[in-house]
């Protein structure tokens, strides 16, 4: 399982450790770390304000604002809190497929990501799922975590079907505290897509679709009369493939990308795309940052 | 609408399900697979939907075989396209109303199916086109001018009727083709069984034939009657009687034959299949009766199981009798009711001159004759002088020791006889004379028949009258036969008996006769002579026609007896027609079977190029 594990080398360990993850949400942490938090509390940053209630700590009453507006104000005041990162890998037999294949490709992309938030003192946990969660590597943080990490990576098998459904719902049930959570998967049979969203919406995530496809997802280099299998499924269906037949399916990915996208911005959720072809170097150190996935 | 002639080689349709399996044999496709097939499907499903009926073709190659093997199947179940229609402006519609046009299918005859279909023809006419009716059997018979109105064209269908007659379809065409002749855009229609040989049909332009018939047909006929009389033996007949079995079978058939109801025989026939076997039937008559022959079968075709004939009635044979007195023979010729006689006295016989012309025979009872003319004589006991047969002057007891071979005597207890008193004949024969010997004694003939050119004469060399003769019933039948026998008055057979559609012609004693023809069927039609001869055209029936003339009355036979017309089965169509083969309900058919069988193999024939070319359809 060892070799396995993503290498990586020393300048592009420290290009990982220049760059920083960028939420949009303020999220709730357990320990101060380096990301703002949405609970207010006693930091020295005012976060906002809101009217007295009873109750309140009177030190905490704005007195300027209650001279000039003659209304009790009590400060609200935003705590510095560490992000938890949550990394749901699929880790179904689909994707086994492509070149190279794309549960290789995500392995070393999640070990990239994990890397940066261990590199910034986050908290990292890695999770996959097929047909629900199936493993969950418990929260690691700091740099010294990144052999465990790998090595719990490095483990990973791509077999049996996928339920992104299950897996999420799994997700939300483990996972108290929320966090910024990256789903690396083909998204190639999501099912009810909208309700995985709204689920890790509904636990107050930050979440990111990170669709991960093969060249052979995209456009097959396929012809002739064929008998396809599906990889998870094993269903079977034959088709005479011609040119206009390929010219319809890349249509149907293309349709199915878009519509994945926007139920996730309608979501309020991230998503981005990338194949396998793209190097990943250029994926994390480019792509993910013109994206605002990290900064 | 399509019907099949024979559903039951639908059964090749089994060949679908060994396509579909020996199609499952060839070589597999390629795996692929993928990481998910639900964008595939969707796909798919897209492209269906873009293309509509090509998604069918997405196995063209197997959908070509399963294609080609229906077409095949189809094609040996012999379709039809049932339609109907005429699309000529002159039409010349022919319906067929021979005999065989009676034969039965199911409830209805091919003549019902034919009138069907004449309808729906006339019914399908468009404005303005012209139809012509014509019948056909014997003769044909326009039945309308050409027409455009189907109300005169219906009322003109309604009017004919099927006949017994043997068809001659020739004249009706010959006639079709020229009623049409010089037109352009005609048609000719034939509706018939096509129960005749091909080469009954001539060459006719645009002839389209509906066949209402079938080839599967039972039936036997009567295929000739023909009455004679015996020659050797006076009121004696003899029937001749065909018979033909149309069947695929041997058949013993009942035969009987009546004579004015009365049965004069009844007997079996064994015919072998497709053959014909006959038999001679004697029987005794005084004529005037009227015989037929039925054969008791059930089959498809009842008209042809009968057939008629008229025996009429000889003429009352005129006789004159010279005689001193004569009891006993003057009994019999009171009780024979043919008869009419006139007794001349010995005195008469003296005074006058014999004059044969006034009676058919002349009897010279005892009474010496110097010179016969010619003429037809009974002489007993007696000879003349210009006679090549003389008396034996020695008389003597004698008895009959035997009778000759002669139809006079043919039968008659006459053995035995004692003649107390009688000469002998002897006679000198030469080669212009018949003489044949009737009665033998043992001295020689005592009585013979001498027939001289157109002169007849009998002669008894003794008195009947002082044997024991007369008191047997041998007298009265030996006198009547000789009478007969001397008259030469034979009942008419020939001139009363003619085939169905045949015209009889009579003669009638004054010039303008009025004659009432009694037809079989029971209707009357009254023609009139014309300087004493009349022409009865209406014989379309077959049965005994009565003619009353006058005060008298006669009558005669109308017969089918024709062994074509008998074959019911229809008959292979010549090439020179357009066939369309007609169902009972009137449409026409058109035969599919070659349209389809060629369609089968092109798409055989397509299958195999698309294979050959590497060419799989999505």
């Amino acid at each position: 399982m060892t070799t396995l594990a993503p290498q990586f080398d020393a300048e592009f360990l420290r290009k990982l450790e220049r760059l920083e993850w960028l939420t949009r949400r303020r999220l709730r942490g357990q320990t101060r770390g380096e990301q703002r938090s949405r609970a207010q509390g006693r930091s020295i940053e005012l976060f906002d304000y809101r009217a007295y209630q009873h109750g309140d700590d009177l030190r905490y009453i704005d007195w300027n604002l209650y001279s000039r507006l003659d209304q009790l104000f009590v400060k609200l005041f935003a705590a510095e809190e560490d992000l938890t990162l949550y990394l749901l890998i699929d880790a179904s037999a689909s994707m086994a497929l492509g070149q190279p294949s794309k549960v290789d490709y995500t392995r070393r992309l999640a070990a990239a990501l994990a890397y940066i938030g261990l590199a910034h003192f986050e908290r990292v946990g890695v999770s996959t799922f097929r047909a629900g969660l199936i493993q969950t590597s418990p929260l690691m943080r700091g740099r010294a975590n990144i052999m465990h990490l790998l090595q719990f990576l490095g483990s990973l098998s791509a077999t049996g079907k996928t339920s992104l459904e299950m897996a999420i719902s799994d997700f939300a049930a483990s996972s108290r505290k929320p966090g910024m959570v990256i789903v690396l998967s083909d998204f190639l049979d999501v099912g009810d897509i909208k309700h995985c969203l709204s689920s890790l919406r509904s636990q107050r995530h930050d979440a990111v679709m990170l669709q991960i496809l093969a060249e052979d997802d995209i456009a097959p280099p396929l012809a002739g009369d064929l008998q396809l299998v599906d990889s998870e499924h094993q269903s079977s269906i034959r088709v005479s493939l011609d040119e206009a037949l390929r010219n319809t399916y890349e249509q149907a990915v293309l349709s199915h990308v878009d519509a994945l996208a926007r139920h996730c911005l309608s979501a309020g959720i991230g998503y981005a795309r990338t194949s396998t072809s793209v190097p990943f170097e250029d994926l994390v150190l480019k792509h993910m940052r013109t994206g605002q996935l990290l900064k | 609408m399509i019907e099949l002639v024979t559903p039951l080689a639908l059964v090749a349709l089994l060949a679908i399900p060994i396509i579909l399996f020996l199609y499952s044999l060839r070589p597999r496709r390629q795996r692929v697979v993928q990481s998910s097939n639900q964008l595939w499907r969707e796909a798919l499903a897209q492209r269906r939907r873009g293309l509509g009926l090509r998604q069918i073709l997405s196995n063209l190659s197997l959908l070509l075989l399963l294609l080609s093997a229906g077409a095949l199947a189809l094609s040996l179940s012999a379709p039809q396209w049932l339609t109907q229609g005429v699309d000529a402006s002159d039409t010349v519609v022919i319906i067929d109303v021979s005999a065989s046009m009676q034969t039965k299918h199911g409830d209805s005859t091919r003549f019902d199916a034919a009138l069907r279909q004449a309808r729906l023809l006339i019914d399908a006419k468009p404005s303005g086109a012209r139809m012509l009716l014509i019948e056909s059997a014997r003769q044909a018979r326009a039945k309308t001018a050409f027409e455009d109105n189907k109300d005169v064209l219906i009322k003109a269908l309604e009017t004919i009727r099927v006949t017994d007659e043997a068809g001659v379809p020739a004249l009706a065409l010959a006639l079709g083709a020229t009623l049409l002749a010089g037109a352009d855009d005609t048609q000719i229609h034939f509706l018939t069984d096509a129960a005749f040989a091909s080469t009954q049909l001539p060459f006719v332009p645009n002839l389209k034939l509906h066949v209402h018939g079938n080839s599967d047909t039972r039936n036997v006929a009567v295929t000739r009657f023909a009455v004679r009389a015996d020659p050797a033996s006076p009121e004696t007949y003899q029937a001749l009687i065909r018979v033909h079995n149309y069947t695929r079978e041997p058949l013993k058939l009942p035969l009987q034959l009546t004579g004015s109801g009365a049965s004069l025989w009844r007997g079996q026939l064994q015919v072998e299949a497709h053959s014909s076997e006959a038999v001679v039937v004697p029987f005794h008559s005084l004529g005037g009766i009227e015989l037929q022959v039925n054969i008791d079968y059930a089959d498809d075709l009842q008209l042809d199981n009968s057939a008629y004939a008229v025996l009429s009635a000889p003429p009352p044979i005129h006789v004159g009798m010279y005689s001193a007195g004569n009891f006993y023979l003057e009994s019999v010729l009171d009780a024979l009711p043919q008869l009419g006689h006139t007794r001349l006295t010995a005195d008469e016989f003296r005074k006058s001159r014999l004059a044969s012309s006034d009676f058919d025979v002349i009897i010279l009872d005892r009474l010496a004759a110097l010179e016969l003319p010619p003429g037809r004589f009974l002489l007993i006991d007696t000879v003349a002088t210009n006679l090549p047969v003389e008396l034996n002057s020695e008389r003597s007891a004698r008895t009959v020791s035997a009778l000759g071979e002669s139809a006079l005597v043919s039968g008659l207890q006459l053995t035995g006889l004692a003649i107390p008193d009688t000469a002998t004949l002897h006679h000198n024969r030469n080669q212009d004379e018949l003489v044949q010997n009737l009665i033998w004694t043992s001295a020689g003939p005592v009585a013979v028949s001498l027939i001289n050119g157109e002169s007849r004469v009998l002669l008894i060399a003794f008195d009947p009258a002082q044997t024991d003769w007369p008191k047997r019933a041998a007298f009265p039948l030996f006198i009547e036969r000789a009478l007969t026998w001397l008259s030469g008055h034979d009942p008419e057979i020939d001139d009363t008996t003619l085939e169905a559609g045949l015209s009889y012609r009579v003669t009638t004693p004054t010039q303008n006769s009025r004659i009432a023809v009694h037809r079989p069927d029971g209707s009357n039609v009254e023609i009139r002579a014309v300087d004493g001869k009349a022409v009865v055209q209406t014989t379309d029936k077959t049965g005994i026609y009565g003619l009353s003339i006058d005060n008298g009355f006669r009558s005669f036979a109308v017969n089918l007896v024709d062994a074509v017309e008998s074959n019911i089965a229809s008959q292979p169509v010549v090439a020179n027609t357009s066939e369309h083969q007609a169902k009972s309900d009137g449409t026409i058919a058109q035969l599919l079977w070659p349209i389809l069988a060629a369609l089968g193999l092109a798409l055989l024939l397509l299958e195999w190029t698309m294979r050959a070319v590497g060419r799989g359809g999505a």
